[in-house]
Formats: structure tokens, C-alpha cells, sequence
């Protein structure tokens, strides 16, 4: 047996000569470091399913390939005409879901004496059903058929603000890239709501003929948006970098998400950053609580330090063993902890948490449904103990030191 | 070369501005196997005298040298070197580990030494049978009686084959019986392995025992026969 053994034997005997202090602290560990786990997984989880729905209900795929510039300047002077390489390209990649060209521009929507701003979009019909559920935000009437010409979609509030009903005329005025003025009429097929105010109020989908018409674009398009099948950033951006390798980066932009909605990256960072605010505040808490209990075993045990010191022991050994002790404590809390974080994070990946009719406002303004998602990895489970069984030696580093410089007079003289 | 000189030892104890002075000029030289009682009243000074002279404490003047080596100004981790090496404690009470066994009490000092782990065990189980308590080696301290918690740390002050055992007070836990059978261990381990013991006491049964006596009062030594 070697001395570290000893020390180890020592730890070990010493955690459990309080046996229910002991559990009370590993029970107080094992807590933290499963809302930590639990947490985490919910972040994560949520956000992930989070990203996915505010792509899809604003109906901007996960990818774009734009003319280059047009991400910060966004208007119709600047559009492309997609080369077939690169339809065939798109065409033939196996992880895409599916892809969708869009011309997008503003003009003025009249219906009798009402007119209102609006923003135009174009869309091929039967494409844009492979990357944005617009066919099944349709609330009255019908979707776009494919040949159809004169039919427009119109957002559920714009109707109103137009006092319009389904099947009305409604007149569009743009100005076309040439910079003369383009207009003409269309027909009201159907009324769609995201569930996202500003789209519904701004929003007319209309055929992508009719409105490189409108805008006198030729075959040019704004945009072309691009779906995964599985949606992760690494392959969104490994797609990322074939794309840019298939097209002139000269000429044309490939944005993904967080590149072309970076509002939705901050709004994540915010939301991630509020809950480890609250995770701090937890921590911080249990944390005075294991101090205590450490201190506490370190003070009732003053005198045994004085023995220990003067049958030879050195202080820096002495100090050792308070750690290990609160390595092994931690240990045992933050190991239970994990599989308990896990546990309930392994439910909850299989059974989200509902939570419609609360305070979830500024999630449903986002068009997000108030679904609870977990997820979980072996990081997501690892780290977050990690840190609670880092955070517990840390701790233990005052007490410890208080042990390792106590005076072995004065020891021997307590109790 | 004596075991032990102290020269002009002097210690003031400071108490909220009050000055305990608990020795006050101790000259004492102990050669290699005395067998040594300090004996004197409650307060005379018996524990610090101990204490000093094992690099427990340190003394506000004066020196203490442990076979001509100066020890008074040694840094902690030194002082804990040469107790480990040199000299074995025993106090009144509580001088066991709780969560050891008697066995491994006594082993602990050998792992600190560094002895390999059969030694270690087999010196800890000659050292117990040697004590009479051969059949206690796995009792945890809170199971045995007083006696024989001393008796284990006689054993472990000794197992570790030191120059000095320093014992305060060994016996005022003990009644009468296990005090004598404690004092005759003593005696015994003193003679056959020719360590030296200093302890203190105030019973006159226990200095009647002692081969040298010195006796202290109000911090200076007043007698030694
Ligand atoms: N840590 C301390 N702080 C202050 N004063 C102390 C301290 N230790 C001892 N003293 C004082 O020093 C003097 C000598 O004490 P010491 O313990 O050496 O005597 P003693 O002979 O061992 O007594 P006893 O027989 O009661 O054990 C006493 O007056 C005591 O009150
Ligand atoms: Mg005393």
C-alpha cells in the first residue's frame, strides 16, 4: 500500500465517519449537477428544435445562395440568373431536402379604396413545398396551383388592414429593376397565417413568373433557399463550402442560418445567457452549503489534525486528504447527479414538455411553439458534472488549507 | 552527546494582552535510554516542556537540542521530518486515529517512513503481541477500553523505532491497574529496545516508577533526583 492509498483509505473512511452529513452533501452535489445536466439539455434541445421552427414558419429555408452584397443590401438591384451547373449541382445532392428560388421585392398592394405597402414574393409553387410548410399555413382557400398566374396568397392580417376577401382583385404597383414602374392584377386564391405578426401583415406570395414580370427580372431570381435533411451546422456549413467551390464567390453569397438571421443567434445567446444566470445563482448556493459542510468536518476534527501532525505527518498531506475527501463526495454527487440529469433528459428528449397558455409570448412571437425540447449527448451529460466536481474541489480549498496550517499545540489543546 | 539539551528554555504564553508565563528558564539535559518523569503541579509547565522538546511548539528564548542538533528554529515541514524520524508521542487521550484499526494506527507512522508493506505489518503485529494486544489489531479505537487505547499508542510511539517517546500525562485517563500495567509496558519497552521515555505526571504512585525524577514548579525545574 502506498501512501497515496493510505491517503485514499483515510478519505475514504473519513467521508463516511458522518455518514449522514455525507449524504446530505453528496445528495446536495448530486442536485446541482443534475439541474445543471437537465438544464443544459433543455437549452440545447430547445434551441435546436427552436432554430428549425423559426426557419420554417419564416419560410427562409436553412440556407441561401444570394447575388453577392445582397444580405446587407437587400433590395432588387441586386439578383442573379442561377447557372444550370448549379441547378444541376443542387439537383443532384443527396442531403438536400429540397431547394426554392425566390424574387422578392417591395410594391403597394390595392384592393378597392385600400392600399398598404407590402413585400412581395415570388415562389415556384411545387418547389417551394420541399423547403417551406407555406402550403400548409394556408387557413382559407387554396395554395398556388403551378401554372396558375393571377393568384396571389395574402397574409391573414394584411386581408384585413385591406378590408379584403378571398377572391378579390387586388391590384400590385412596383418598381421594376430597370426603375420604371411595373403593375398588375391578381386574384386572391388563399389566406395564409405563420403565426409570426410581421409576416402576416406584410407578406404576398405570388407565381415566380408573374413576378419577375413585376420587377422585370427576365430569369433572374433573389434568391435560391435550401433545406437539409438533417440540419445540423457542421453539414450546413460543410455544404456551405461545396456550394462556394460550385458557383463565382465574386458574383454570389452562400449564407447559412445564423449568417442571414444573426437576430436569432442573439436571441439564443440571450436566452442561453438567462439560464446560466440562473444556474450561477444555484450553484453559488449549494456551493455555500457544501463549504459549510466541509469546514464543518475540518473544525470537529481540529484535534486529530494535531495527532496527525505530531506523529511526523507533513501539513501538505494533511491538506490532501481534505481534498480528496471533497473529491470523493464530489465525485459520487456529480457521477449521480449525471445519470439522474441524463435520466430525465433521455424522458423528456422522448416526451416534450408542454407548456401552451403561459408566459411564452415572446417565444410565439417568434412563431415558435411553446414545446419543451431536450437533447442529449455525452457532453451535454459530462460538462456540466464536470464543472460541479471542479466547482467542489475548489471549494474545499480553504478548509483545507485551514487544516494544513493549523498549529499542533493548539490542536492537541481543543476538546 | 546527550539526547536531549535545553538551554534557558523560556515560554510566554499571550492571552489578551496578558502574559502567561509558563516557563522561565529551563536547563535539562537527558541522555539516550533514561526512563523520565516530570513531575509537577497542575500549571507548572509539564505539557509545554513536552511540547517544546518535541517541536510541537516553539519558545519565546532559549534553545532545545536533540543530540546536538538545534531544532528550535526548524521550519514546519523539518520539525514534522524529525518527529517522524526521532520521536514518538503519547497524550492523555484521543491518540488514535477513529477510522483506523489498532493495526493500522500502528502501521501509519511505518507508511509515512516509506517501509515496504510487509515489514510494516509484520513489525505492527510483533509490536501488538509485544503491548498484549495481539488479538486487537483490527478493533477500531472506539471499541477497545482506555488502557488498551494507550497501550496501542505506546506501540505506535514506538514501532517506528524512535530515539524519544514523549508521553503527557499517560496514565490520568487509567485506573490504578492499567496505570501500573502501563507504566511496567513502558518500563519494559524501555529496556529492550532502549528507547528513551520522558512522561509527566502528578500522581506519586506513577513518579515512584520513574528512574530520574524531575520535578517542576512555576516553570523552573526544583528538583531532579
Ligand atoms: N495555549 C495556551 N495559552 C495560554 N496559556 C497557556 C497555554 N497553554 C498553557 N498555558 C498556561 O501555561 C502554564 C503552564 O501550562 P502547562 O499546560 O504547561 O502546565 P501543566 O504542568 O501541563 O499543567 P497540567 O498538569 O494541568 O496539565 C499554565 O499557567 C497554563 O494556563
Ligand atoms: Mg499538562
Amino acid at each position: 500500500m502506498s501512501s497515496l492509498r493510505l491517503l485514499m483509505k483515510l478519505a475514504w473512511r473519513n467521508v463516511w465517519r458522518n455518514r449522514r452529513r455525507s449524504l446530505i452533501t453528496i445528495a446536495s452535489v448530486a442536485f446541482s449537477a443534475a439541474i445543471l445536466v437537465f438544464t443544459e439539455a433543455l437549452l440545447v434541445g430547445s434551441h435546436e428544435q427552436m432554430v428549425l421552427q423559426v426557419l420554417d414558419t419564416h419560410g427562409v429555408g436553412q440556407l441561401q445562395i444570394h447575388a453577392r452584397g445582397y444580405q446587407d443590401d437587400p433590395t432588387i438591384f441586386r439578383s442573379f440568373v442561377p447557372s444550370a451547373k448549379l441547378l444541376r449541382f443542387l439537383k443532384g445532392d443527396r442531403e438536400l431536402r429540397g431547394f426554392a428560388p425566390r424574387v422578392q421585392g417591395e410594391g403597394l398592394a390595392e384592393v378597392g379604396q385600400e392600399s398598404k405597402g407590402v413585400m412581395v414574393v415570388g415562389i415556384d409553387p411545387e418547389l417551394e413545398q420541399g423547403v417551406t410548410p407555406l402550403a400548409a399555413e394556408i387557413v382559407t382557400g387554396d395554395y398556388l396551383e403551378p401554372n396558375d398566374l393571377q393568384g396571389a396568397l395574402v397574409g391573414e392580417r394584411l386581408l384585413k388592414s385591406l378590408k379584403a376577401k378571398i377572391g378579390a382583385s387586388l391590384a400590385l404597383v412596383t418598381q421594376t429593376r430597370r426603375g420604371t414602374l411595373g403593375a398588375a392584377r391578381f386574384q386572391i386564391r388563399g389566406i395564409f397565417r405563420t403565426g409570426v405578426p410581421a409576416l402576416d401583415e406584410n407578406l404576398i406570395y405570388l407565381n415566380i413568373k408573374s413576378t419577375q414580370r413585376l420587377f422585370a427580372f427576365g430569369d433572374r431570381v433573389t434568391m435560391l433557399i435550401l433545406k437539409l435533411r438533417d440540419p445540423t451546422l457542421a453539414k450546413l456549413n460543410h455544404l456551405k463550402r461545396a456550394l462556394l467551390a460550385q458557383v463565382n464567390p465574386q458574383k454570389l453569397e452562400v449564407l447559412t442560418w445564423p449568417e442571414f438571421m444573426p437576430e436569432l443567434v442573439q436571441f439564443l445567446r440571450f436566452d442561453s445567457a438567462s439560464g446560466y444566470v440562473f444556474l450561477l445563482i444555484l450553484l453559488l448556493v449549494i456551493a455555500f452549503g457544501v463549504l459549510n459542510t466541509i469546514l464543518m468536518a475540518v473544525l470537529e476534527r481540529t484535534r486529530e489534525f494535531g495527532v496527525l501532525l505530531s506523529l511526523g505527518t507533513q501539513p501538505r498531506r494533511i491538506f490532501g486528504m481534505i481534498l480528496l475527501e471533497a473529491l470523493l463526495i464530489s465525485l459520487i454527487g456529480a457521477t449521480a447527479g449525471a445519470l439522474l440529469g441524463s435520466g430525465v433528459s433521455a424522458y423528456v428528449v422522448q416526451h416534450p414538455i408542454n407548456l401552451s397558455g403561459s408566459s411564452m409570448e415572446s417565444f410565439e412571437s417568434w412563431g415558435i411553439k411553446p414545446l419543451f425540447y431536450a437533447k442529449l449527448s455525452w457532453g451535454i451529460a459530462v460538462y456540466p458534472a464536470l464543472i460541479v466536481l471542479g466547482l467542489g474541489v475548489l471549494i474545499a480549498l480553504w478548509p483545507a488549507l485551514r487544516a494544513a496550517r493549523i498549529e499542533p499545540v493548539e490542536a492537541l489543546h481543543t476538546r | 552527546m546527550s539526547l536531549i539539551r535545553t538551554e534557558g528554555l523560556e515560554k510566554i504564553y499571550r492571552l489578551d494582552h496578558v502574559e502567561v508565563p509558563a516557563l522561565r528558564g529551563v536547563d535539562l539535559t537527558i541522555e539516550g535510554e533514561e526512563f523520565l518523569a516530570i513531575a509537577g503541579p497542575s500549571g507548572s509547565g509539564k505539557t509545554t516542556l513536552l511540547n517544546l522538546i518535541g517541536g510541537l511548539d516553539r519558545p519565546t528564548a532559549g534553545q532545545v537540542f536533540l543530540e546536538e542538533q538545534e531544532i528550535t528554529r526548524l521550519n514546519k515541514s523539518r520539525l514534522a521530518e524529525l518527529r517522524l524520524r526521532k520521536i514518538g508521542f503519547v497524550f492523555q487521550a484521543y491518540n488514535l486515529l477513529p477510522v483506523l484499526t489498532a493495526l493500522e494506527n500502528v502501521e501509519y507512522v511505518m507508511l509515512l517512513q516509506g517501509i515496504a508493506a510487509g515489514e510494516r505489518r509484520q513489525r505492527a503485529l510483533a509490536i501488538l503481541g509485544e503491548v498484549g494486544l495481539a488479538e486487537y489489531a483490527n478493533r477500531f479505537p472506539n471499541l477497545m477500553s482506555g488502557g488498551q487505547q494507550q497501550r496501542v499508542a505506546v506501540a505506535r510511539a514506538i514501532v517506528a523505532q524512535p530515539k524519544l517517546v514523549l508521553a503527557d500525562e499517560p496514565t490520568a485517563n487509567l485506573d490504578s491497574t492499567a496505570s501500573s500495567e502501563l507504566l511496567d509496558l513502558m518500563r519494559q519497552l524501555n529496556r529492550d529496545h532502549g528507547v528513551t521515555f520522558v512522561f509527566s505526571t502528578h500522581d506519586p504512585l506513577v513518579m515512584e516508577r520513574a528512574e530520574r525524577l524531575v520535578r517542576l514548579r512555576d516553570g523552573k525545574v526544583f528538583g531532579d533526583e
